[in-house]
C-alpha cells in the first residue's frame, strides 16, 4: 500500500468543471500536499497502463469528477480501485451559487475561486484518508 | 428503446423526441393523462442549455401559456420553463432541487418538472412530429451559431 | 458554398507533467476558432462510452493530440472506434523544435502559451489535410 492519497480528476475537456477540477487536483498534489497526494492520468488507467493500475490498485482514491457522468469514478472503479472519496464540481458549485465559472481553457475569476475552494476541500480530504490509515 | 424516440445526430450529440407526446415551440414536452397533463422540458432544451446546476419553482398556483412554471440555472443562463398553456399547477417535481440534474440525464422521465390542470385550449401543442421537424431545424442552426461557422 | 467535412479531435490531458496541459490547451484553441468545422470529443466521456462520442469517431475522421510517447488518446480511437486520420504527438513536436515541456503542469506561461498555438498550428495543418483527403 502506498503512502500517498491518489486524486484523479476526470479532466473533461468541453466544460469549465472539468478544467477546474484538474487545476484543483494539480493544486494539492503539487502545492498544497506535496508528498502527501499524487495524482495519476484517468487514461493511461483506463488503457491499462500497467504502472498506473498498480498505482490505483494500491492506492487510497479519491475521483474528482465535473460532472453527473462521473467518469472518473466509474473508470477507477472500473481498474479495481479503492474511491474512498469522491467529489463532483458540479455539487460545489451548487454549494457557491455566486460563483459562475465560465471559461475552459484558461480560467476565469470565478473559476479560479471554485478551484481554489476545491482544492482546500481535497486537501481535507487527503489528511482525513492519511488519518484513518494510521 | 429506440422506437419510443424520434432523434437526431448532430455532430456528435443525439437529439430525441418521445413519441406520444405533445410539444411547444417553447421546448417544452406535455404527456397528457386525463385531466392532470405532466410536462418537462425537452432533450434539446436541456442539451443546449447545460448541466443544470439550480431549479427554482416560483410557487404560483396558475399561470397563463409562455409565463416561467420553473426557472433552471446552468452556468451559461438562468432559463424559464415556460407553462404550455394557461394552467393551474397540481404539483412540482420536489426531486429536482436536490438532483437537478435529473433534466439533464432523463428529460422525459424522471426529470419531468411539474404536473398541471389545463384552464384553455391545448390544441395549439404539437404532434411529435411536428415538434421533431422543428427542433431538427433549430438543432443544426444552435450548433452552426456556437461554431461560428460562415458558408463560403 | 464550400462545404468542409466535420473532424474530430480528441486530446489527452494527462496529469502526469506539463505536456497533458499543453495537449489539452492547444485543442481548446482549435475549438474556439482556428478550425470552426472540428469536434472536439471528450476522452474520458469517450473511454467511459456512454457518449456519442465513440461513434462520432466511427463516422467521421478523427485527430488524436497526445502528451506524451504512451499515446492514450491515439489508442482508445484504434480500439474503441478505428483508424486515425492523422496523429499529433506532442512530445515529439517539441523534441523536433528543441523546446522543453512547461515546467509547470498546472499554470502555463506566456512562452508556453505562445508554444501551446504553435502546437494548435500544427493540429490545424493536419485538419485541413484530412479535410483535403476528404474531398472539400
Amino acid at each position: 500500500m502506498t503512502e500517498k492519497v491518489l486524486v484523479i480528476p476526470c479532466s473533461g475537456i468541453g466544460k469549465p468543471f472539468g478544467t477546474i477540477g484538474r487545476d484543483a487536483t494539480l493544486r494539492v498534489v503539487d502545492e498544497l500536499r506535496p508528498g502527501k497526494a499524487d495524482t495519476d492520468c484517468l487514461s493511461l488507467l483506463v488503457m491499462g497502463d500497467e504502472e498506473a493500475v498498480k498505482q490505483v490498485k494500491g492506492s487510497v482514491c479519491i475521483a474528482v469528477d465535473g460532472c453527473p457522468m462521473e467518469c472518473a469514478r466509474k473508470n477507477i472503479e472500473a481498474a479495481g480501485g479503492n474511491v474512498a472519496a469522491h467529489i463532483r464540481v458540479m455539487d460545489l458549485l451548487r454549494e457557491n451559487r455566486g460563483l459562475k465559472p465560465r471559461e475552459v481553457t484558461f480560467l476565469d475569476e470565478d473559476g479560479e475561486k471554485l478551484s481554489a475552494i476545491l482544492a482546500d476541500r481535497l486537501a481535507a480530504k487527503v489528511d482525513e484518508l492519511l488519518e484513518d490509515r494510521r | 428503446m429506440a422506437e419510443e424516440y424520434l432523434s437526431v445526430t448532430v455532430d456528435k450529440f443525439q437529439i430525441r423526441v418521445m413519441k406520444g407526446l405533445r410539444y411547444t415551440r417553447d421546448d417544452v414536452w406535455v404527456q397528457e393523462r386525463g385531466r392532470v397533463h405532466r410536462v418537462g422540458l425537452t432533450d434539446l432544451a436541456q442539451r443546449m442549455g447545460g448541466d443544470i446546476v439550480f431549479v427554482d419553482f416560483p410557487g404560483r398556483d396558475a399561470l397563463k401559456a409562455g409565463e416561467p412554471l420553473a426557472t433552471y440555472e446552468t452556468i451559461k443562463a438562468v432559463l424559464d420553463v415556460k407553462a404550455p398553456f394557461d394552467c393551474a399547477v397540481k404539483a412540482f417535481n420536489e426531486g429536482l432541487g436536490e438532483r437537478p440534474e435529473l433534466i439533464n440525464e432523463d428529460p422525459y422521465g424522471a426529470g419531468w418538472v411539474a404536473e398541471v390542470a389545463a384552464k384553455g385550449s391545448t390544441k395549439e401543442l404539437l404532434t411529435d412530429h411536428e415538434y421533431f421537424s422543428y427542433m431538427k431545424e433549430k438543432a443544426e442552426a444552435e450548433m452552426r451559431k456556437l461554431k461560428g461557422a460562415e458558408d463560403d | 458554398m464550400k462545404i468542409r467535412p466535420k473532424v474530430g479531435v480528441v486530446s489527452c490531458s494527462g496529469e502526469c507533467c506539463g505536456l497533458g496541459t499543453l495537449s489539452r490547451v492547444a485543442t481548446r484553441l482549435i475549438l474556439e476558432g482556428i478550425s470552426p468545422e472540428t469536434v472536439t470529443l471528450c476522452l474520458p466521456l469517450f473511454l467511459a462510452g456512454d457518449s456519442g462520442e465513440r461513434e462520432f469517431a466511427q463516422r467521421f475522421p478523427t485527430i488524436p493530440v497526445d502528451g506524451c510517447h504512451k499515446q492514450c488518446a491515439k489508442k482508445a480511437i484504434e480500439k474503441y472506434s478505428g483508424p486515425t486520420a492523422a496523429d499529433v504527438d506532442v512530445e515529439a513536436l517539441l523534441e523536433e523544435w528543441g523546446v522543453k515541456a512547461p515546467a509547470d503542469r498546472r499554470v502555463l506561461g506566456e512562452a508556453d502559451v505562445e508554444l501551446a498555438e504553435r502546437v494548435a498550428a500544427e493540429i490545424a495543418k493536419r485538419i485541413d489535410w484530412v479535410q483535403g483527403e476528404q474531398g472539400a
